[in-house]
């Protein structure tokens, strides 16, 4: 087994303005599969490619965002190894007991230099609606609207991008696939995996802020699919359907009905551990970030929550 | 619904006037969002961004008329905000013709969560 440590993206918790808008708009129309509700009103999702019980979780509130975004490790030992080195690290960690999510076991947060909290946890119980282990068919539900396979990577904004970097990479066993210079600082695409990323980050002064969550497309027919999806139920969109220079994905940035932004997300290259970091430098960064345009758009840079 | 509604017009003007005393106006449907019928209309007058109320791009101030709000993120309009007359341009329905100018969030924005906003209270239509 080569791949141990942090395994991927195991969720991400989402603020929305408005819950049934937003089950709307992350059911229907991305087609992820509504798991359950909690007692506490957060709602839990998950996409039909995904064995764990969820991925995605909804909470209402009074401003849109990222509340913290879970790394599934490979085993209850990995965790302890791992908030060693944090603590070793000076990072204050707190734990979250068992249950706190329904189904996921205890988890340990901390928060990042750029405002972000994380959090690391090993178990989480199967779905029910998992891909099937005998026989197995593509899928067990037949899929809805985008048909997004899984949640896939976040991109975020925040100060003291170095900083969060080398911790990534020193504690967590991260690699920077591919660095931006953005004339001084770096904006990074980090992975822990076979993926081009997993998590990426691009400086800005206005810590904890949120630039998308993607979700996994197979093909790049499937992206231009959510396009159509999107178009005939006037969802915003952002950029796309267009590739990024930076992992090679198919793309398409869109927003939820409270502002925050999704990515449909297909392909990218294979990323092995030996692999250099591949170097953009600042006048080719839009290139790098809508390979075909060759520019970044004005919201790129400005439209966050 | 009641005579006074039938009487409101079906569509209502919004003036967003700019920082030279330059004026653009478009017409907002009956019901509809600032933000999108502009965007519907092809006019550019307030910076588009996410559309639903998160990002802050769209925050203008109202100097004339009545208007509703849906939900705005906490981040950008803060309660005291709201209170003179800063929305978001996505977020908010007129119900009167409008006068908007911009209102771009400074440095000295709130970067810490500020209370929650509440909405504007619907406006007296029994005249
Ligand atoms: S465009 Fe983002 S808040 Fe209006
Ligand atoms: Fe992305």
């Amino acid at each position: 087994m080569a791949l141990t440590g942090v395994l991927r993206p195991g969720y991400i918790q989402i603020r929305v303005l408005d819950m049934s808008e937003a089950i709307v708009h992350y059911r229907d129309r991305l087609g992820l599969t509504e798991v359950s509700t909690g007692s506490d009103g957060r709602v839990y999702l998950k996409g039909w490619d995904e064995f764990d019980r969820h991925s995605v979780i909804l909470r209402e509130a009074d401003e849109a965002g990222m509340d913290v975004m879970g790394f599934k490790v490979l085993d209850d030992a990995t965790l302890n190894e791992l908030t060693a080195k944090l603590e070793a690290y000076n990072v204050v960690v707190d734990h979250v007991e068992a249950g706190e999510q329904p189904g996921v076991g205890r988890r340990v947060g901390f928060t990042i230099p750029s405002g972000h909290r994380m959090e690391l946890f090993a178990q989480m119980e199967k779905s029910d609606d998992g891909p099937q282990v005998v026989n197995p068919n593509v899928w067990q539900s037949e899929p809805r609207g985008m048909a997004v396979t899984r949640f896939d990577h976040a991109l975020l904004y925040g100060p003291a991008i170095d900083e969060v970097t080398d911790l990534f990479c020193d504690v967590l066993g991260f690699r920077v696939a591919e660095r931006a210079d953005l004339g001084g600082a770096h904006a990074v695409w980090l992975t822990c995996s076979n993926k081009a990323h997993d998590i990426a980050f691009v400086p800005n002064p206005d810590p904890g802020s949120f630039h998308h969550a993607a979700f996994y497309l197979e093909n790049v027919n499937d992206v231009v699919h959510a396009g159509d999806v999107m178009a005939y139920h006037d969802i915003p969109i952002d950029v796309g359907p267009t590739r990024h220079g930076i992992t090679r994905g198919h793309t398409i940035y869109f927003f939820d009905p409270c502002g925050n932004r999704n990515e449909v997300f297909a392909g990218g290259y294979t990323y092995y551990p030996d692999n250099p970091t591949r170097e953009w430098t600042t006048e080719q960064l839009g290139k790098g970030i809508f390979y075909y345009e060759r520019e970044l758009n004005d919201a790129f840079l400005s439209v966050y929550t | 619904m009641t005579v006074s509604a039938l009487r409101t017009p079906q569509r209502h003007r919004c003036t967003v006037v700019g920082c030279e005393g330059d004026e653009t106006r478009f017409e907002v449907g009956r019901g509809q969002r600032v933000l999108h019928e502009m965007i519907r209309r092809n006019v550019r007058a307030v910076p588009v961004g996410c559309r639903g109320g998160g990002c802050g791009v769209c925050r203008v101030r109202v100097l004339d008329g009545e208007y509703l709000t849906l939900r705005m993120s906490a981040k950008h309009i803060s309660a005291d905000d709201a209170a003179r007359g800063i929305v978001l341009a996505c977020r908010t329905i007129p119900v009167t013709d409008l006068v908007i100018e911009l209102a771009p969030a400074g440095h000295d924005a709130p970067s810490t969560p500020s209370p929650p906003t509440r909405p504007t209270p619907p406006p007296d239509t029994s005249t």
